[in-house]
């Protein structure tokens, strides 16, 4: 590392740890209507974002349609121009890189989209597909190039022979392999899977998810997982970030999360999951939320959670919760009244607002 | 006497590259109140055995070469279409799983429901609109009046399906056909249709065939639970059952190739290999065989019938219960599940 980068570094506080930082990240989509197009509103679809993303792990991202979940992952690898904040890429601020130096930055950062059949161009070849980042990034050439592709394929399941075949010749599962293939070709650090499984069916989904943690430990890949199945989520995540409308609500480790969840949010999602064992949802208590996730072009005031949440008072619709440590620096939840251990969602919170005079 | 009997259910499709066999034998009964889960992966039959009951299947292509749909004393397959007219939606209702291409998006909301109800019963159109506020209110939504002056598309996600469901049970039907009616909607908005559905059931008494890939929606609603593979039932019984003894290995697999919420992490997941076979091509013996975790010789040869394993649990496999439970365990033992 150069003396200035080194420099720069220290003064963006970075340890070391985390491979990625998001801060206070924002992305505000302009509402634009009339004849003159002139903005009328904004579509909050990130609004203040604090990531850490650590080396190595896999930080599952959950939250509803619509919480801005891709968004961010968007933000992340800068395919869209935030309008607020920084990402740091090992300490550094990416968003100020000119486009020379973020091909470089890319090359570090990969994402698999959801729908393996819109991401996976029909007139090109798998082993152009594949091919493709190599090219971008003027690595290899010719027979070398071609070997490296047939390798690539290789690891993910497929067969060498596939390299001249067209996308519409496989199946969803053998097409997500491709679109995996194309994203490890540069030995990236960090994957963005934005719903890798959703597409397939139940069968097919353990295929891609235990592929992709083979990979992990054969590449020390660094993953960011986002998924609506808080299953397959808990099944791949080391930490797991809940989001809603633009905010992350609670973030922690998979064991705190999903054993002790602190933000009323997070509660009622897991319990609205029906679990495939008959006995257990016979015994269930579940938390239905009423209403509807709120429009993120016109979010409520306070806490965003207020307008369904079983435990809000006067207190949520008028303050903002900050992202606050719970019991442990690693378990943080946006949360003025956060549910107890044992405590049950509907109990209206009796205590003041957590952390307030 | 059951409400709903399918027996032996053929449903054919003729294509250019031969005859797709969607459904090949299918039978199940279904009683008053009483809620079947029909799983298994797109591709397998489930929506084209409700299609089928619900006479929805163009023919041609389709054609029904053999097997019976019993409802009040007459097979469905053989009514004329003038009464299959009178049946469907007021005896027999359905709800698809995506609500937004199901409504129709120039008509309000209230406008389509309010149409069921007149084709079926003899009311006034005020009757007809008293009736459509209130199935819009038993299904909770809010402002019914307001509300069904609206279009589809002010209507959310959620909401639009719960008024799919308003404008199915808007006749009581005895037989509600659900085919992947939360697929497309968020874990918390499902929660809610699911709770709905349930409240409703109890209220009517109404019988429902409710169609998913969600194993987790099947063991909180189902009593029986059939598991369809390329057009067959491959496995039927109670959902205790097949949830904590599957007797064939396709169901079993399923399970194990989902990650459940409470040993997910710890224990790895068991893919199924291959993919669903083509309903042209079938492998020869046993339709599973080649992604079969237990397959032996035999299995490539004879094609295994739906049969009684065990007291009320049918199963489709050739290896004896014994069998299934040792390769069970084995595999068990190497994931390192706990049972």
């Amino acid at each position: 590392m150069s003396e200035a980068a080194a420099v720069d570094t220290q003064r963006n506080g970075y340890s070391g740890e985390n491979l990625l930082e998001t801060r206070n990240l924002k992305m505000h989509f302009p509402i634009k209507a009339g004849v003159l197009q002139r903005t009328v509103g904004h579509v909050k679809a990130v609004d203040g974002v604090d990531l850490q993303i650590r080396k190595g792990e896999t930080l599952g991202l959950v939250g509803e349609s619509g919480c801005g979940k891709s968004t961010l992952a968007r933000l992340i690898l800068r395919l869209l121009e935030p309008t607020d904040g920084e990402v740091l890429f090992e300490g550094e601020d990416i968003l100020r890189y000119d486009r020379k130096r973020m091909l470089g930055v890319r090359r570090n950062m990969q994402i698999i989209f959801q729908d393996p059949y819109a991401s996976l161009n029909p007139r090109m070849s798998v082993g152009n597909i594949v091919a493709e980042p190599l090219k971008t990034h003027n690595v290899s050439e010719g027979a070398e190039r071609k070997k490296r592709v047939q390798e690539l394929l290789e690891v993910v399941g497929l067969s060498p022979e596939h390299y001249n075949r067209y996308p519409h010749e496989f199946s969803g599962g053998q097409r997500q392999r491709i679109g995996v293939a194309r994203a490890i070709a540069l030995n990236p650090r960090l994957i963005i899977c934005d719903e890798p499984v959703s597409a397939l069916d139940v069968s097919i989904q353990a295929q891609v998810v235990n592929l992709l943690q083979d990979l992990q430990k054969e590449f020390d890949l660094t993953y960011v997982f986002i998924a609506h199945d808080l299953s397959v989520v808990k099944h791949i995540s080391d930490r797991v970030a809940v989001m809603y409308l633009g905010k992350i609500v609670e973030v922690a480790d998979r064991k705190d999360l999903y054993g002790r969840p602190r933000h009323p949010y997070t509660a009622s999602l897991l319990s609205a999951i029906p679990v495939p064992d008959p006995r257990k949802e016979r015994e269930r208590q579940r938390v239905v939320l009423t209403g509807d996730v709120p429009s993120p072009a016109n979010p409520p005031s306070g806490c965003p959670f207020h307008t369904r949440c079983p435990r809000a008072q006067d207190y949520c619709v008028e303050n903002v919760p900050p992202l606050e440590p719970q019991e442990t620096e690693d378990h943080r939840a946006a949360c003025f009244f956060p549910v107890k251990e044992g405590q049950r969602i509907e109990e209206p919170a009796t205590s003041t607002p957590y952390r307030v005079e | 006497m059951a409400m709903l009997e399918v027996n032996n259910l053929k449903t054919h499709f003729k294509t250019q590259d031969g005859v797709v066999k969607a459904v090949d034998g299918v039978s199940y009964s279904l009683e008053p109140g009483e809620t079947l889960g029909i799983v298994g992966e797109s591709g397998s039959g489930k929506s084209v055995t409700a299609l089928s009951v619900m006479q929805l299947n163009p023919k041609p292509p389709a054609s029904y070469p053999e097997g019976e749909i019993l409802f009040g004393g007459q097979n469905l397959l053989e009514v004329p279409e003038k009464r299959m007219q009178q049946i469907r939606g007021n005896d027999i209702a359905m709800i698809f799983q995506d609500p937004m291409t199901s409504l129709n998006p120039v008509f309000t909301v209230g406008n389509q429901i309010r149409e069921a109800i007149r084709i079926h019963q003899d009311l006034s159109k005020t009757e007809a609109n008293e009736k459509t506020v209130q199935v819009l209110t038993d299904v909770g939504i809010a402002n019914p009046e307001q509300r069904a002056k609206e279009y589809p598309h002010q209507f959310s996600g959620g909401m639009r399906q719960r008024a799919m469901i308003a404008m199915a049970l808007s006749c009581n039907p005895k037989v509600l056909i659900a085919d992947e009616p939360t697929t497309a909607l968020d874990v918390t908005i499902q929660a809610q249709i699911l709770e709905l559905m349930v409240d409703l059931q109890e209220k009517y008494g109404t019988a429902i065939v409710m169609i998913t890939h969600d194993l987790g929606v099947v063991s909180q609603l189902a009593d029986k639970v059939m598991v369809m593979y390329a057009g067959r039932a491959v496995e039927h019984a109670t959902t205790d059952d097949v949830f904590y003894d599957p007797l064939m290995p396709y169901s079993w697999s399923l399970l194990r190739s989902l990650p459940r919420l409470d040993t997910a992490g710890e224990v790895r997941l068991l893919p199924i290999r291959g993919t669903p076979p083509s309903l042209i091509f079938l492998p020869e013996g046993c339709n599973f065989n080649p992604r079969c975790p237990f397959v032996k010789d035999e299995c490539l040869r004879i094609d295994p019938a739906l049969e009684e394993k065990k007291p009320g649990h049918e199963a489709a496999c050739i290896l004896s219960v014994e069998e299934i439970e040792q390769n069970k365990s084995r595999v068990d033992q190497e994931l390192g599940v706990g049972t």
